[in-house]
């Protein structure tokens, strides 16, 4: 047949990776930065994005590895099946987390901007639903989908983002140098663990169908993701200036609420950020099932029913959008650092030392 | 078959017990007998009468039985005035050619049936088409036969590479079937699958293309053809041309093209022979239409009910004024005028067409003057729901409009429900099952989502269609080979 | 068995969603559009809402109803006016916000207002904030171009047609934006002079509440000096003659003096003189140039005069001085005085 099922080629794997990183990270950062740092919360992606990147070049080095043998049989090869179980069942449930996150942050502003009188509840199930058939229809699919939304998610970028730098004031975006270089790292750490979605790369690689230049490839679109991320963070806090933006819940959605072209049609134009969000919802679905099933022996359609369900009713657990943020933000914080950082590069050491062993 | 003809004479007989329209007669001719068996109105009486049976009645009878060394063989090669027969030992298949319009020749002593090819049914003359109409042009259609139908595709391709593969399928209906393809261009796993699912097919008749359609398409739950009809031989002759399969059915007048893809819906014979910038202007007329068809009614629910700051106000006031006193909400008022429209397009389509164009009329002026003058809709739903109506009706294949029409009720309840939140859900849903669908191996989304194939110039047919110096390569459906169709000057 | 049971559970799952949508449904007659809100404030007698809906009046003719509630607190009024009609409010297409001096002179009925303004998803967040005298007399006025209160407020500020005056103007957003900033925010106030708006000068807010108030000369000269495009007519007071501003243009600069800062405002503009001869005054135009940039002298330093005395920081040089000179900012950010500002005004007439 023409088209494998189940691979992905390098093109689509990009796409996915912008998506991945835009989902969340557009809604979230802008009021994080600006409430920790203020105006200088207006460089935090850039200084996130590098470490990120960092990450993904240890990742991508495990790219021919992971993607022979997949990531929990690959990772048995190195510490054994039950360690490699611990690990792989963390992940699962930073995806699940994060997943969970995602939907609850959508809801709110969904519910903010859409329906305010509809229970949150429905509301999260609306926008689960979609995201559990697009789990059914396998990772091909979602490659595909990817392929299409990019273009629709663009729009608010082009017409509202853009054409607003003009209004920016450049010079505040000059650091102050008197800010303790701990709250810089920390937030940067924040920002970098915001990307979500650079997680699913380790479980990916065996769904490629073409691994020459893939750790060029996803740079260069990790760092098209980023540029987006700073021009909304930058376009956000610089227009409402630090006060607002840090008080409002969703600056970036008011940003394009009082934009001249989609002036009073913010609603809609968040709405295109739910496409990105049920990019992600999918991933977060298939990849954790997928590697629950991997860990049990074998991959079942329940797992499925099971990851989105755990996810809802995370969603629903949280008081209101703050505590989510806060959250997500320090339990990011802790599986951000081990399965950015601290796996991959373990990994690419345990493949270094002993290589024979391992492809064995 | 046996050497004695009585014996052969008994099996037919009973096999066709009871058939009014069969003609049947045993003939003395020399020294030895014939057996000729046809059904009445399926064949050529004059060829079997003149070039037959006037050579055995007469001329053969005017040599003395004693002359002939091999009466058989004489009978065979001097008295079958025509070149297209065969012989058949096989009973069943016998009698299967015998319904099919040809003429059972049996003679005394030898034991393979001559099958003379004699098939004339009543059939249509090529007409226009009805469903694909066009301004330029061919303005021929394929009609219910079979041989027509590839006569007409052969007669635009006169290459050695095109390939007519003949099988039968449906176990009464012996339903003759064509694959056509160039060998060299299509692709061989595609035309080997497409070959094996019809032989796969198990049924008892196959009476129109539709059924066989719906019997090799990859997914029968999904609302979307994944195997694209047409009527017009020069369509099918150009999609051969590109490397896809065309099955021809006999009985049928729309051939199969396959695989199908959404963009190669949009696409028209007429685009290619009118200049590529009112072929593009239409094209892209056609995409948006398509997309006002799925979600105008939707949308106009999520702006009016849902977000009305994005109607601009001076309008919004005159829609709010005019909904006032009537008595259907505006949900129920939009699904109400979907009814009426699907109905009088129901109508229309059965009614003679003398009473259909008074229908089309009545149904107009009922529906638009009157209801908004009785205070039961308001205009703007009229507006919405005729426009969508029409848009529905630009879309140049029907399987294609009738599955956004379905679609479009999907879209419009979400959004009744849950406004704009529930349109992208919806819309989302759609676009995941579009994606997950694919044709003989092929993305259905192909060139928009799956189309990552280095030189592929497949986008520059879809939305646009660009000038042919800008597609000189054929499109995914072909052989990795035979990628070139226009060479470079 | 498991299967069967999951396929229960999700259709179940999905049937509840269905059959629970429609909480925000409501149909266009249930809506009561409201172009325009008014809200006042008096400590004794609270908060008084007027808000302006259309209304129809017969055949595509639109006409509009004045609504007055009354309460002692906002969430009274606006619990007051939700139970006052069977229509839901809708504030999608409000247009503008009129406050009245009484409620700016509180400063925790402003920070009430905007608090529920910014909270109510409906209201643009760009909406046109109007200070008035007197809330009932701008609500009430009709001008015959306009039936539609918020519309014809908004058209004011729009193409700054009335009276051929330039206007400021202030959104909601920017409004917090300012108050965040620099603790202070200028709003043009609206007076109506028979049916028609009139531009009546500015209600300067200090910290969160009224530090005072420019006449319309002082808003003149307000607007001259703040860094922000204009158009409109100048007129002289000593002679019978007005030319059109096609051009201005304010910067700034900053400077250490005497461990003060010093700010220099440099207004360039420039303006076109139409029928010029009519007058027959003078044919050369010198006296015409020399009286209009008497006449923006004379507003500019009746501003700074006036912006002084309410002590308040409304041209935000504060944040002008951030941008622009970070080293002097980060050490004197506090030592702005408006008693340091000199003035220069370039201005350049054409005779047409």
């Amino acid at each position: 047949m023409y088209s494998d099922n189940g691979k992905i080629s390098a093109r689509q794997m990009q796409i996915l990776l912008i998506l991945d990183v835009l989902g969340i990270s557009i809604i979230v950062l802008p009021k994080y930065n600006s409430s920790l740092l203020g105006f200088d919360g207006i460089l935090l992606p850039v200084a996130g994005g590098v470490l990120a990147l960092i990450s993904l070049f240890f990742i991508c080095r495990l790219a021919p590895f992971l993607g022979e043998f997949g990531f929990f049989d690959g990772l048995s090869r190195l510490i054994g099946r039950f360690m490699s179980g611990l690990v792989s069942l963390g992940l699962v449930f930073k995806l699940i987390f994060s997943l969970g996150c995602g939907i609850r942050i959508f809801s709110e502003a969904a519910k903010l901007k859409f329906l305010p009188n509809t229970p949150l509840w429905i509301i999260s199930g609306l926008i689960l639903l979609p995201c559990l058939y697009g789990a059914f229809k396998g990772y091909e699919s979602r490659a595909r989908l990817g392929e299409l939304l990019v273009f629709i998610i663009l729009i608010p970028f082009l017409i509202v983002f853009v054409p607003r730098i003009m209004e920016c004031s450049f010079p505040s975006v000059i650091p102050n140098i008197n800010i303790s270089k701990d709250i810089y790292f920390k937030g940067s750490l924040t920002n970098c663990f915001a990307f979500t979605g650079m997680e699913f790369l380790l479980l990916t690689f065996n769904h490629l169908n073409n691994m020459s230049d893939i750790g060029k490839k996803l740079a260069s679109a990790f760092i098209f993701a980023l540029v987006l991320v700073f021009l909304v963070n930058f376009v956000t806090i610089s227009i409402l200036g630090d006060t607002l933006a840090a008080s409002f819940d969703f600056p970036a959605v008011d940003i394009m609420d009082i934009s001249s072209v989609s002036k009073g049609k913010g609603g809609i134009m968040m709405s295109i950020f739910y496409l990105s969000v049920v990019i992600y919802e999918i991933g977060a679905i298939y990849l954790g099932s997928g590697l629950f099933g991997d860990i049990l022996g074998k991959r079942r359609s329940i797992y499925m029913y099971m990851a989105a369900f755990g996810g809802y009713a995370l969603s629903l657990g949280f008081n209101d959008i703050n505590s989510v943020i806060v959250c997500f933000t320090k339990i990011n914080m802790f599986f951000g650092i081990a399965y950015f950082f601290v796996l991959p590069i373990f990994m690419n050491i345990i493949i270094k030392l002993k290589k024979d062993d391992v492809y064995a | 078959m046996y050497k004695d003809i009585d014996k052969n004479i008994e099996i037919f007989e009973n096999m066709f017990t009871d058939c009014g329209d069969l003609v049947k007669r045993k003939i003395p001719v020399s020294s030895t007998y014939i057996y000729v068996l046809y059904f009445d109105g399926m064949n050529d009486r004059t060829l079997i009468e003149s070039r037959v049976l006037d050579t055995f009645m007469l001329e053969i009878r005017k040599t003395p039985p004693d002359k002939f060394t091999d009466v058989t063989q004489a009978l065979i090669n001097g008295g079958l005035t025509t070149a297209d027969f065969y012989e058949q030992t096989d009973f069943e298949e016998a009698a299967v050619a015998v319904m099919s319009g040809e003429t059972l020749l049996i003679i005394d002593g030898y034991d393979k049936a001559i099958i003379i090819a004699s098939k004339n049914y009543p059939i249509r003359d090529i007409g226009q088409p009805d469903t694909e109409g066009s301004i330029e042009g061919p303005k021929e259609a394929f009609n219910e036969n079979f041989r027509d139908q590839t006569a007409l595709i052969r007669r635009r391709i006169r290459d050695t590479n095109l390939k007519i593969k003949q099988l039968k399928a449906g176990r009464r209906s012996q339903t003759d079937i064509a694959v056509i393809y160039l060998k060299d261009v299509c692709r061989t796993e595609i035309l080997e699958e497409a070959l094996k699912r019809i032989e796969n097919i198990d049924i008892d008749a196959i009476l129109d293309s539709g059924y066989l359609s719906q019997l090799i398409s990859e997914n029968e739950m999904t609302l979307f053809p994944l195997l694209q009809l047409t009527e017009r031989p020069d369509k099918a002759a150009a999609e051969i041309l590109e490397g896809r399969i065309v099955i021809a059915v006999d009985t049928a007048p729309f051939v199969i093209i396959l695989p199908a893809v959404l963009p190669s819906f949009y696409q028209t014979g007429e685009d290619y022979y009118q200049n590529w910038q009112a072929a593009s202007l239409i094209r892209a007329v056609r995409y948006i239409a398509s997309m006002l068809a799925l979600a105008l009614p939707a949308l106009y629910v999520c702006f009016a009910l849902y977000n009305p700051s994005m109607v601009p106000a001076e309008l919004l006031l005159k829609m709010s004024f005019a909904r006032e006193g009537v008595p259907v909400s505006g949900i129920g008022e939009i699904y109400l005028m979907e009814l009426a429209f699907e109905a009088l397009r129901e109508a229309g389509i059965r009614m003679p067409s003398s009473i259909g164009s008074t229908l089309g009329i009545v149904g107009g002026i009922i529906i638009g003057q009157a209801a908004v003058d009785a205070g039961i809709v308001s205009p703007i739903v009229v507006i919405v729901v005729s426009l969508t109506g029409i848009c529905s009706f630009a879309i140049p294949q029907i399987a294609l409009g009738s599955a956004y029409r379905l679609s479009k009720y999907f879209l419009l309840t979400a959004a009744s429900l849950f406004g704009f939140l529930g349109f992208w859900a919806a819309f989302v849903t759609l676009l995941i099952h579009l994606s997950s669908l694919k044709s003989f191996g092929i993305p259905y989304l192909y060139p928009f989502a799956g189309g990552d194939i280095k030189g592929d110039e497949g986008i520059r047919d879809t939305f646009f269609r660009l000038p042919p110096r800008f597609m000189k390569k054929r499109p995914v459906f072909s052989s990795d080979k035979q990628k070139i169709r226009m060479k470079s000057e | 068995m498991l299967k069967k049971i999951v396929i229960k559970i999700l259709f179940i799952s999905v049937f509840c969603i269905l059959v629970s949508g429609c909480y925000d449904n409501y149909d266009l007659e249930e809506r009561q559009l409201c172009t325009a809100i008014a809200v006042d404030y008096s400590d004794d007698e609270g908060y008084e809402i007027i808000l302006s809906v259309p209304v129809s009046e017969g055949d595509n003719e639109v006409g509009r109803a004045l609504k007055t509630h009354k309460g002692k607190t906002l969430a009274q009024v606006i619990n007051d006016i939700d139970s006052s009609s069977s229509k839901k409010l809708y504030f999608g297409h409000t247009r503008a916000v009129v406050l009245g001096m009484g409620l700016l002179k509180s400063e925790r009925a402003i920070a009430e207002l905007t608090d529920y303004l910014v909270q109510n998803v409906q209201i643009d967040k760009n909406i046109l904030l109007v200070a008035a005298y007197d809330i009932n007399n701008v609500m009430q006025a009709e001008p015959a171009e306009d039936k539609l209160t918020g519309f014809y407020i908004s058209g004011f500020y729009e193409s700054g047609k009335e009276e051929k005056t330039f206007v400021n103007k202030e959104n909601l957003l920017n409004f917090l934006k300012d108050e965040a900033d620099s603790k202070s925010a200028a709003i043009p106030i609206m007076s109506v002079e028979g049916n028609s708006p009139v531009f009546g000068g500015m209600a300067i807010l200090k910290g969160t509440s009224l530090g005072g108030t420019l006449s319309r000369d002082e808003a003149y000269g307000f607007m001259w000096l703040k860094d922000m495009g204009f158009s409109g007519t100048l007129s002289s007071s000593r002679l019978p003659i007005s030319a059109d501003i096609v051009e201005k243009e304010t910067n700034y600069g900053f400077r250490e003096e005497n461990g003060n800062i010093v700010t220099d405002v440099y207004i360039k503009a420039a303006g076109n003189m139409w029928n010029y001869t009519d007058n027959e005054i003078s044919t050369n135009g010198a006296e015409y140039l020399e009286a209009f940039k008497n006449e923006i002298e004379m507003q500019t330093s009746s501003a700074i005069k006036r912006l002084k005395e309410i002590d308040c920081d409304a041209l935000q040089l504060t944040e002008a001085l951030k941008e622009r000179n970070r080293s002097l900012y980060t050490r004197y950010s506090d030592l702005i005085s408006y008693d340091n500002i000199n003035v220069n005004i370039d201005f350049s007439l054409n005779l047409v």
